[in-house]
């Protein structure tokens, strides 16, 4: 585990007399119930004090008296049996060899020793030493490897990310075993220190992105970051857009993907997410299961997401201007269908569209946050019993329980779950658009999506491309899915480092 | 001037493309049709031709000249007071022909879907819309129209192709029924919309890639090409369906559009149509909203190039509620007054500086 080392701010130094030391810690970790010290003698007579400090919580007992052990090694090594270890030898020992033992290193100053304590290392004081010992024995349970819950595939690999960083790093580099593929890291935060990776495979990154990417991930150091979504307001920079600019996956072979399409990935520790970007436009409409299927198949796939999309986006809408605007449009017997099931309808169709979608992201919003035995239970009532009996009480129509369902469905097949989180926001201001204006209003919204969907530039690169600037041999990779072999241009085909062009 | 966007010479002719067919393929081919008849799609050749010569005339003197505006341009050539003189009148008209543009979509949306509708609140929507839009910029214009066009053509594609069931091969003919004048006739109204406002597009030259100088020139004209063979296949099967009643009927496509029945399913789909066909107009409002906001702002030495957008939609917005009062006045303006004015406050001085560029060059 990577540490920053505040080594060069020597602020505070290691005292040494090992009492002052003890007076230092007790008053930095006062009130730390589970915080431990070991204190105990070594040398001739056992006349040498030393003392073991460490976080009860963070070490599970079994590791408890490994440095001993290792000081053991020193003394067998070194000068023979235990009890004639003096001070001097340990100083000795330590500042000309180094440690022996795989995973100590001594530490400088006291500031370091505190941080090396919260991050579960065994820090060892001697007397008379001006240093101290950390002994990584962090033995904090964490969870295995499992499938990955939100991003199921039906074929391709079904290992998901983990809540710990160095897990993850290795089963990325497992993956992609290649020199060029960088990891940089760093701690953010005064008081969560959260280890914050990024990576990226260099030669197929822009430069350019990178560069800007560096620049926007340097301002959060000071930041306290929970979750890899904290980073996206910092890289994106879009806060208020609706539409998402950053991807996130937990699936190791998606972020390994998008690191051969030459994308940036982020990961901070204690969270399983990764985060992808920049994130384009299109790519919320593919998965990385499109490329394990047949091109034929997936095409159709993707034709299905672009309808999925509009459908998500603009059919409550739709209905509301074709049903008071241009009732013509709507072929005769399906008109008078409507009209049929519309009659006794207290509420324009306006107002029934905002009812039922209002009580639709209600129910979907209770549905997520409820206990699972209990989710289903609101959705069974949600679904079925009010929806019936909204029907047979005259309060909705039949069409627009279909409308708001199809819409509901056509947001959950898009594989990206933030881009149909931005859809969400969106169908309202087109919806009252379109109650307002008829088919001009959501000409008019959807104008003024396009515009704003243009004007984006997640780290410098037009969120639209390939299909704004358009460029063809891309563009054809984002609707259908073309054969890989033959489709010398994807991403995935590329061999490294295309030549930035200048950007457009 | 933003001098850090730039645009590939691809987006600069797609942009052209817009510019120039944008409101014109929706509106032109019924005035054309009212004044010259079956010869229509002669008198839109004719009207290419001058839109040649002024797409020639801009990048000799673009190339020739240092300084991207029509008013360097003369300011250069006649001194800075005489310059001045030249060159405000056609500032004026680039005031005039966005609110003509404007009126157009509005007079669109209110004789065709929304008759109850004012029409202040089109002008309004679009007047936004195009701000927010030129506002954005250049690079941002380039890439959205892009998008645009193909949704723009391929819905006037679907028109000529679903129409084909009502296509009357002997309506075309007689092609010149009443001999040559109506035909000159048709030029003169699709000369000055839109082939003379060619001369306004100078503004958007500068942006184009170094890299890609050597390019645009070509790819201009293929987008004027393009336009010329869309405006002339609207036309000939505007006359083609609706024979001698095709001068009769405003909006062309959308008109035809209505015609379009596809297993009594898909019927009456002109709105659709109609939508998309007026996102043209859209497209070049903003357009010529963005070069007069470039004008102004090098008029006025403004540096902040954004600063003078919503004023002059303020004025644009005014003047489209307030120019016209009935809907003929607007047509007499554009299809007589518009040609004239055009031509003689833009062209002739722009053919004049281009002929003392031209006996300079052939002196040295």
């Amino acid at each position: 585990m990577a540490l920053t080392q505040t080594e060069g701010s020597a602020t505070h130094p290691i005292a040494t007399k090992l009492a002052d030391n003890q007076e230092q810690l007790k008053e930095t970790f006062s009130n730390c119930s589970d915080m431990a010290y070991l204190p105990w003698n070594y040398g001739p007579g056992l006349e040498h004090e030393a003392l073991s400090v460490y976080f009860r919580t963070l070490i599970q007992n079994k590791q408890l008296n490994y440095m001993k052990e290792s000081l053991q090694d020193l003394v067998m090594h070194e000068i023979g049996p235990a009890t004639a270890v003096s001070p001097e030898d340990v100083i000795q020992f330590f500042e000309n060899n180094g440690v022996s033992a795989q995973s100590a290193q001594v530490l400088d100053t006291f500031d370091s020793a505190v941080q090396h304590v919260l991050e579960g290392y065994i820090v060892i004081f001697f007397d008379c030493w001006n240093k101290a010992l950390a002994y990584n024995a962090l033995g904090l349970e964490s969870r295995q490897i499992s499938e990955p819950v939100t991003e199921p595939v039906v074929q391709g690999p079904h290992n998901s990310t983990v809540e710990e960083l160095a897990k993850n790093i290795g089963l990325l580099r497992t993956l992609l075993k290649s020199p060029r593929f960088k990891f940089e890291q760093f701690t953010a935060g005064e008081e969560s220190r959260r280890d914050i990776a990024y990576g990226y495979l260099d030669g197929a990154v822009n430069p350019e992105t990178l560069a800007e990417f560096k620049r926007k991930i340097s301002a959060i150091d000071k930041e306290e970051i929970m979750e890899t979504s904290y980073l996206e307001e910092w890289i994106s920079g879009y806060a208020y857009s609706p539409f998402p600019l950053v991807r996130y996956t937990e699936r190791p072979d998606t972020a390994v993907a998008a690191l051969l399409d030459g994308k940036i990935i982020a990961m901070v520790s204690g969270t399983p997410t990764v985060l992808i970007c920049p994130g384009l436009f299109f790519e919320f409409l593919s998965s990385s299961e499109d490329y394990y299927q047949k091109p034929v198949f997936s095409s159709l796939v993707r034709i299905l997401r672009v309808f999925s999309f509009l459908i998500s986006l603009l059919l409550p809408s739709t209905y509301i201007a074709l049903s008071t605007f241009h009732s013509e449009l709507i072929p005769t017997v399906l008109l008078l269908a409507i009209l049929d099931s519309r009659e006794g309808i207290p509420f324009p169709a306006f107002v029934e569209a905002l009812i039922m979608e209002f009580f639709f992201e209600v129910l979907r919003e209770a549905g997520i946050r409820l206990p699972r035995p209990v989710g289903s239970a609101v959705s069974i009532v949600g679904a079925l019993v009010i929806g019936q009996a909204a029907i047979q009480a005259k309060i909705a129509s039949p069409v627009m329980i279909i409308v708001v369902a199809l819409t509901g469905i056509a947001s959950f097949a898009l594989p990206q779950y933030n881009m149909a989180t931005g859809i969400r926001v969106l169908r309202f201001p087109y919806m009252i658009l379109a109650a307002s204006f008829g088919g001009l209003g959501i000409m008019f919204g959807f104008l003024l999506t396009l515009l704003h969907l243009s004007c984006l530039r997640p780290l410098g690169q037009p969120y639209l491309s390939p299909g704004a600037p358009l460029d063809i041999k891309q563009f054809r990779d984002i609707i259908i899915a073309v054969p890989r072999k033959i489709l010398l241009h994807s991403p995935r085909n590329r061999h490294l480092h295309r030549m930035t062009r200048e950007r457009k | 001037m933003n001098n850090k966007e730039s645009i590939s010479s691809f987006q600069l002719s797609m942009l052209f493309l817009a510019y120039i067919t944008g409101s014109a393929v929706i509106i032109i081919p019924s005035p054309l049709a009212a004044a010259a008849g079956n010869g229509a799609w002669i008198s839109e050749l004719l009207a290419l031709c001058s839109g040649v010569i002024v797409l020639a005339c801009i990048l000799y003197l673009y190339r020739h000249l240092p300084g991207p505006t029509y008013i360097e341009f003369s300011k250069q050539l006649f001194g800075k007071w005489l310059g001045w003189t030249i060159a405000l009148p056609a500032l004026l008209l680039l005031f005039l022909q966005l609110s003509n543009i404007v009126i157009d979509i509005g007079d669109f949306f209110k004789s065709t879907m929304m008759k109850q509708t004012p029409a202040p609140i089109f002008h309004f929507m679009f007047i936004i819309l195009s701000a927010l839009t030129a506002r954005a910029g250049i690079e941002v214009m380039a890439r959205m129209f892009v998008l645009l066009l193909f949704s723009m053509f391929g819905s006037i594609i679907l028109v000529w192709i679903m129409v084909s069931p009502y296509y009357h091969l002997e309506y075309l003919f007689p092609i010149m029924p009443d001999g040559i004048g109506p035909i000159l006739h048709g030029a003169y109204i699709a000369n000055g919309f839109p082939y003379a406002e060619i001369g306004f597009f100078t503004m958007l030259l500068p942006y184009v890639r170094k890299k890609d100088d050597a390019r645009y020139g070509k790819s201009l004209f293929w987008a004027l090409l393009v336009n010329g063979i869309t405006i002339v296949i609207s036309v000939i099967s505007a006359i083609m369906v609706t024979g001698p009643l095709a001068g009769f009927y405003k909006y062309t496509l959308y008109q035809l559009a209505r015609l379009i029945t596809f297993q009594e399913i898909v019927e009456r789909v002109e709105s659709v149509i109609g939508f998309s066909l007026i996102v043209g107009s859209y497209m070049k409002a903003s357009l010529s909203l963005y070069i007069l906001n470039a004008v102004v702002s090098r008029l006025f030495k403004v540096k902040d190039n954004r600063f003078l957008l919503f004023p002059l939609s303020i004025i644009c917005f005014l003047l489209s509620n307030t120019l016209y009062t009935t809907e003929l006045e607007f047509v007499e303006a554009v299809n007589v007054i518009w040609p004239l004015a055009i031509n003689c406050l833009l062209i002739l001085p722009l053919l004049v500086m281009t002929a003392i560029v031209m006996i300079k060059q052939s002196l040295k």
